[in-house]
């Protein structure tokens, strides 16, 4: 149970192993808060749609699994996004239009297809907290690395909780704010989780 | 057939109760989303008036222009002007001297780029805006910011989105003032 609850910070994880959701990997990676709240997001979606899909995998015949997933997916993320513009406002700026594409983030429906339609609904929520566990790591990681280099910042809170990095905030590397960075980033962390993922294994 | 409807049906089930559960949220958060929304434009409004008190708000003056208020004592006007940025519509609040000049501006609703033209939802952002719209003419492009430019880069369309709003507002407040 344990070892499948952290298989998605290491060994299965969706954005540096599986390679999934690499899109708003990049797009939202640019300021920590921004992370978090993506994080945040994608967990509730992936646990909400994990759960419902693995209880009616029975009932879902196999030609309309993809739209009966998308619609229940769909649901979840237009949940999420009411709920955000109403309670969480700023947060909801920020992410902008990012919310809304949770829908075709590979994570969800990769996850619905290879795990939630095959096994039981216990199975399913652990599968989603492991890997919106990993995607929180793979994310956060990404945007604390390109914040720090591209902004010479760390954003926590946007009213108050910015952590400036003296010598780094006057002469940023913009690069690492802009796509290019952020590739280069993901390439170096692909690596180093790896790496990481070979050595803990031995 | 049976097998065909039966999987229509089952599909229909799933987004019937989908359409339910969104709508009983949506009744929820709908008020609280609308309140937010008319808070953020009443701020907005206070500072834009830079101390004085907006008279009542006039729907849709002219095209491009969602609302307007005109500055106690005719000091000039406020307008709710509507943009075109790199994520669709935007909205743009600013107030106008009678001679057209722009006192402040806000960028409001957008879809605009996380990291790119999101950056001008910050006030400071509109201070390459500010003072221009009368004798100076409202930057039309990149190439007119001079040292400013540094504050637009990366998000050329959501600056011209919001140049152009705004240069259309100056031109009405001109017009309206027989300018």
């Amino acid at each position: 149970m344990m070892k499948n609850l952290f298989k998605g910070i290491l060994r299965e994880n969706p954005i540096f192993v599986l390679a999934l959701g690499l899109c708003p990997s990049l797009a939202v990676s640019t300021s920590v808060n921004n992370a978090l709240g993506m994080s945040a997001a994608t967990f509730i979606v992936l646990l909400g749609s994990n759960v419902v899909i693995s209880l009616l995998r029975k009932q879902i015949p196999e030609d309309i699994h993809i739209p009966a997933y998308i619609v229940i997916i769909a649901s979840f993320v237009t949940l999420v996004d009411i709920v955000m513009q109403a309670y969480f406002p700023a947060l909801s700026k920020s992410l902008g239009i990012f919310i809304p594409l949770i829908v075709v983030n590979c994570i969800i429906l990769g996850r619905a297809e290879a795990f939630a339609s095959k096994n039981t609904v216990g199975a399913s929520a652990v599968d989603a907290i492991a890997m919106g566990i990993g995607f929180a790591v793979g994310l956060i990681s990404i945007a604390l690395v390109r914040e720090i280099l591209g902004a010479g910042t760390i954003t926590i809170f946007p009213d108050g909780g910015v952590i400036r990095i003296p010598g780094l905030v006057d002469k940023p590397a913009l690069v690492f704010a802009f796509p290019a960075g952020a590739l280069i980033v993901v390439g170096f962390l692909q690596a180093f989780f790896r790496w990481l993922g070979e050595v803990t294994n031995k | 057939m049976n097998e065909m409807a039966n999987k229509a049906l089952r599909l229909g089930i799933i987004g019937a109760v989908a359409a339910l559960l969104l709508s009983v949220v949506n009744n929820f958060a709908e008020p609280v989303i609308a309140q937010r929304k008319a808070d953020e434009l009443n701020k907005a409004l206070t500072v834009l008036a830079s101390g004085e008190s907006p008279g009542e708000a006039e729907s849709h003056p002219a095209g491009g222009v969602k609302k307007r208020w005109s500055i106690d004592g005719n000091k000039g006007w406020i307008l709710e002007l509507e943009g075109s940025g790199y994520g669709g519509p935007l909205t743009v609040v600013a107030s106008y001297n009678t001679d057209g000049s722009i006192i402040l501006a806000r960028l409001m609703d957008n879809s605009e780029t996380v990291g790119f033209g999101k950056k001008a939802e910050n006030p400071d952002y509109m201070k390459i805006f500010i003072g221009t719209g009368g004798e100076k003419p409202v930057p039309r492009n990149k190439n007119d910011l001079g040292s400013d430019v540094d504050t637009v880069s990366g998000a050329t369309i959501t600056f011209t989105g919001i140049t152009e709003a705004l240069r259309d507002g100056s031109n009405l407040v001109k017009e309206w003032e027989g300018r």
